[in-house]
Parts: structure tokens; C-alpha cells; sequence
């Protein structure tokens, strides 16, 4: 997404723009959509498989209302995991939000100006085809590293941050730099 | 048949009840992360993401109820 309007970080400071927002290739979502898939048919093959065994029925409902609500907990939170992990370039940092699941939670950001270096990684068949990658950005600060993991179109991001780096740095030259 | 006795079903009743306890508390760490979540970023989805997790929680509270209950 790029100068999205309507988004707004937490930790967003006065007059910092968001320049772009980066999630995930949508493609990464095939693994647990198969997964919920997988589970939301298991019933029905369980049930021919088990057919000999006999359960009351309140236990086999019971059975099905608790694995039909663990799929759908794995569908809300692959939807989640996507969606709030995201990479924010703004104006003036790099913002890296990881959600991994429901109990890891880390936010990071990193000055425009401590950017040492950007590199791109595509590797595999499927990136390739579908244009998608990390870019890996390293920095001078506290967290050295900083990685935009599967995001779309790496090499324009890289290209977007190195002309950010160079505006910064020109920016500090003529003394205009926040 | 010793499966038939009323104390195996009994047992497995709670163990199920057990079952369902654990997934409400599931539910209500889904909700407090998502409200920290929508803290974090906002401008997109978060009422829905909200609605869902509180929709979700409230459906785990009423299985459990219904597994205290009915089984």
C-alpha cells in the first residue's frame, strides 16, 4: 500500500508520514488456508474411518463443535497473523511489526539515516513467478538486522528505501534533517 | 462392556468440559491480543478483526456451557 490515508501506528510521531505499507504475498496465506481446509474435511473422513466405533452422540457432537472451533481459531489467527505483521517505511524510520501468533508480539523501528545497507533475496521458483522476496536491511542501531520477509515487488521497495536514504542524506547536508 | 459403565462417561464429560475451559481461555488471550494489535495499527480492519475475536469468545463461552450442561 503505498501513502496509505487512513492507517495509523501506535507509535507514530508528529508529522511522520507513512510512506508504505508492507504485508506479506497474499500467497503465503496457502499454507494455513490449506491447513483449515485439511481440518474442516477430517470429520467426514474420520467418521467413515471410525465408523465401527460408537460414541453417544452427545460425545461425537461435542467432539465436532470443539475441532470446528479449533479451525476456525486457525483461520482467525492465520488472517491475524497476516495481517498485523506488517513493515512501515515512513518518512523518517523503518518499522518492522511482527505478530507471530497469539502470544508474540514485537514491534521494531530503526532511523532512515542508520541504514547501512538493503539487499534483496528471491530465491525459488514461486518468488520468482509472483515477484515476491525479503528485503534485508541492515542498520547501525540497537537491532542490527531488519528483514521485510515474502513482501511483493522487493526490489522497487529496495529501490524506494535507497532514494529514501539519499533524500536523508541530503536532507542532513543542507541542515533540514527532523 | 466396561465402556458402557457411567463413570467412564462421566470422566470423559469433564475432560471434555476441561477441553472446552482451555479453549475459552484461548479465546480471551485471541481478544486481548487483538485489541493490542488494533492499538498498534489502525485504519483497516480492526472493528471487524474485534467484532470477530469477541464473536469467537462468545461462541467458546456457550460451548462450554452447553458442555457443562448437555453432555
Amino acid at each position: 500500500m503505498v501513502r496509505p490515508k487512513s492507517v495509523q501506528m501506535g507509535i507514530q510521531q508528529q508529522e511522520e508520514k507513512i510512506l508504505l505499507l508492507l504485508r506479506r504475498h497474499a500467497i503465503t496465506n496457502f499454507r494455513w488456508l490449506f491447513s483449515a481446509l485439511l481440518m474442516g474435511l477430517a470429520p467426514f473422513v474420520m467418521a467413515y474411518l471410525l465408523l465401527p466405533w460408537t460414541l453417544p452422540d452427545r460425545f461425537i457432537t461435542a467432539t465436532l463443535v470443539l475441532w470446528y472451533l479449533l479451525t476456525s481459531a486457525v483461520v482467525i489467527e492465520g488472517f491475524l497473523s497476516w495481517y498485523y505483521n506488517v513493515f512501515i517505511i515512513t518518512d523518517e524510520r523503518v518499522i518492522d511489526v511482527d505478530f507471530r501468533n497469539l502470544i508474540y508480539k514485537n514491534v521494531s523501528a530503526a532511523k532512515i539515516d542508520n541504514i547501512e545497507d538493503v539487499t534483496v533475496q528471491m530465491g525459488g521458483a514461486i518468488r520468482n513467478v509472483l515477484n515476491f522476496g525479503t528485503v534485508l536491511i541492515q542498520t547501525a542501531g540497537e537491532r542490527v538486522q531488519f528483514e521485510f520477509e515474502d513482501v511483493p515487488n522487493p526490489q522497487e521497495v529496495s529501490k524506494f528505501l535507497n532514494e529514501l536514504i539519499l533524500e536523508e542524506e541530503q536532507e542532513k547536508l543542507e541542515g533540514r534533517a527532523r | 462392556m466396561i465402556l458402557t459403565l457411567d463413570w467412564v462417561w462421566w470422566g470423559l464429560k469433564w475432560v471434555y468440559v476441561v477441553g472446552f475451559a482451555l479453549y475459552v481461555g484461548f479465546s480471551v488471550v485471541m481478544v486481548s491480543q487483538v485489541k493490542q494489535m488494533t492499538n498498534t495499527l489502525s485504519g483497516g480492519v480492526e472493528k471487524q478483526a474485534t467484532w470477530l475475536a469477541w464473536a469467537h469468545l462468545a461462541v467458546s463461552v456457550l460451548a462450554l456451557v452447553w458442555a457443562i450442561v448437555v453432555i
